[in-house]
């Protein structure tokens, strides 16, 4: 019986890891699948996804950061925070949204394909996507401003952006066209950023809008890139990050249990 | 061909209204192993919103669909597993080249590497596609980027293929390679293939059984020897005139029973197939070979079933 239970057991350990195996392949080659769209539009992605951050940054530099130099953190950060919002959330509603369109989410639906891997290398292909213009950023901040990244900064952008990806998958299935989720992304990427404490102090903001931010992972967001960037020990932001975390699993674990591949 | 049910499909509703009226109306189909079924009807029958329900893409209103013994309602993932789908909207994988299209279908159907790359090279010699292999699918006409999607279902041999207007835009070379590659599929593979097709005349020389589907319902369903018998008896003998205005050639044709003037200089006119022969005399004899531009007699076809049981022109709804 011992032997039998033993034997069974293995079977579905081995049938697991084939599982686990395919789902990991799939994700690979979903990812190199998405990422075919920088063959002909690398340039594109890379001035969407950054020509809107870095003009924020020049704008408030030169608005507010000439004469209070201790505001370019949170100019800084806050275009980060911007930045990928963007590649995270923007882009992979508004691609969504695309994909059924041009019925290519059609051809993966109809493919042995995990909703959770399809989801999470569609997200990972925004971030992959914002990283140049990204960097581009920090570049700014450690050379105009003085900034000091350290590796957490980078662990806090790959958080973020699959912690903001679930809320652009999720308008991307829901919308009945691109054209929808292209502008419910927009108009949710502007209350996420520009109403919530991201280049705004925390205390500054009225009060229903400081309730408000802590139910948005950009606030997470922007108070653990600050305290990165400004080289602080990583225990003080470790909330932050545990939190931005549970925005991750909620993103990617969660929503996609509520997202429907199959129409009505 | 066994008789082991791959669908079982029972009562199957679909009902979009208000937006518009029952796609599909109680639908009860059975699809055996091996078999390749033809399912066809005007445009809006219902027969697409059929398949996205079979293929676990639409939700039906109420009913039941089994695969395998499998629940594709409460499962619609399953359907994956087994059946390889070729959808009616063209695929735009726009940045995939050709040969990628395949080779990471095949992947994403569990074959390996080496599998999938030997699969993709034969079906691109197979359908003389290898000098497009490596073009991105962007720069394809709507044919081949069509065909490609096509052969994306191919890979990985899955047992049941769901083919929604698999020969739409391609060239009638094409479309006989398309059908002859079914064929074969099911004869070595005894693979299961459903079509939706408008093509008729070619479809006829694939599919084992039909089902004619319209308003949302199953009409008939039978072999096309069946269906056929049903109107067995009908021949149409159709005339073109060389000169369209010929007024004493319209005379003649309009004088015969059951003529149908189709459109000016074209006229069709049906008979039981023992009249056949004495039809071709009178028209032959009284109107001269000089006066036709061409003739031809048909037998029946799916096409004629469809316009006898329906009452309708296939082409004119």
């Amino acid at each position: 019986m011992a032997e039998k239970m033993r034997a069974t057991n293995d079977v579905g350990q081995t049938q697991r890891f084939y599982t686990m195996a395919k789902h990991g392949r799939d994700f690979w080659w979903l990812l190199v699948s998405q990422l075919f769209a920088l063959r002909e539009e690398w340039f594109w992605y890379l001035v969407q996804l950054a020509f809107a951050p870095l003009t924020f940054l020049i704008f408030l530099w030169l608005l507010l950061g000439q004469f209070q130099p201790e505001s370019m953190v949170f100019v800084v950060t806050g275009s980060l925070v911007y930045n990928v919002s963007m590649g995270g959330m923007l882009t992979l509603g508004q691609h969504i949204g695309a994909l059924k369109d041009y019925n290519a989410y059609e051809h993966y639906a109809a493919l042995p394909l995990s909703k959770w891997v399809f989801i999470l290398a569609l997200a990972t292909r925004g971030i992959v996507l914002t990283l140049p213009s990204a960097l581009l950023i920090v570049v700014i901040g450690v050379i105009f401003f003085h900034f000091t990244p350290t590796g957490m900064t980078f662990v806090i952008l790959l958080l973020g952006g699959y912690a903001l990806s679930g809320l652009g998958a999720f308008i991307g299935f829901w919308s009945p066209t691109a054209r929808v989720a292209s502008m419910m992304t927009q108009v949710l990427q502007t209350l996420l950023v520009l109403l919530a404490p991201v280049y705004i102090a925390f205390d500054r903001l009225p009060a229903v809008l400081q309730w408000t931010s802590y139910v948005t992972p950009t606030s997470y967001m922007a108070t653990a890139l600050r305290s990165s960037m400004l080289g602080k020990p990583v225990k003080e932001y470790l909330l932050e990050i545990l939190l931005l975390f549970c925005f991750t699993v909620v993103s990617l674990g969660l929503i996609p249990i509520k997202l429907r591949w199959r129409s009505k | 061909m066994n008789n082991t049910p791959v669908y079982r499909i029972d009562s199957l509703t679909k009902d979009f209204r208000p937006r518009g009226p029952l796609a599909n109306n109680k639908i009860t189909l059975r699809i055996a192993q091996g078999e390749i079924i033809g399912i066809f009807g005007p445009n809006g029958a219902g027969k697409t919103t059929l398949v996205r329900q079979i293929m676990g893409l639409l939700q039906p209103t109420s009913g039941t669909i089994h695969l395998y013994n499998h629940d594709v309602v409460e499962h619609p993932e399953i359907v994956s597993r087994f059946v390889g789908y070729y959808g009616q909207k063209t695929l735009a994988l726009r940045a995939h080249k050709a040969r990628e299209v395949l080779f990471i279908t095949g992947l994403f159907r569990g074959q390996t590497q080496r599998e999938a790359n030997e699969q993709t090279t034969v079906l691109l010699e197979r359908f003389e596609l290898t000098s497009l292999a490596n073009r991105l699918m962007s720069s394809l006409s709507g044919g081949e980027q069509r065909l490609i999607a096509l052969l994306a279902s191919f890979m990985a041999y899955s047992p049941v293929l769901i083919l929604d207007e698999p020969t739409n835009e391609l060239d009638p070379v094409r479309r006989r390679k398309v059908w002859e590659y079914l064929w074969e599929r099911n004869q070595e593979h005894h693979d299961t293939v459903l079509l939706v097709t408008h093509n008729l005349l070619e479809a006829e020389t694939v599919v084992a059984r039909v089902v004619l589907i319209d308003q949302g319902s199953v009409q008939i369903t039978g072999t096309p020897g069946e269906l056929k018998r049903e109107v067995e008896d009908i021949v149409r003998l159709e005339v073109k005139l060389r000169d369209t205005s010929n007024q004493e050639a319209i005379a003649t044709l309009s004088s015969l029973p059951a003529s149908e003037c189709l459109r000016p200089g074209h006229w069709q006119i049906t008979s039981s197939k023992g009249e056949a022969s004495s039809l071709l005399s009178t028209v032959l004899d009284q109107l001269g070979m000089d006066v036709l531009d061409d003739f031809r007699l048909i037998t029946p076809t799916l096409e004629g079933v469809y316009i006898k049981l329906t009452g309708k022109a296939w082409q004119k709804k």
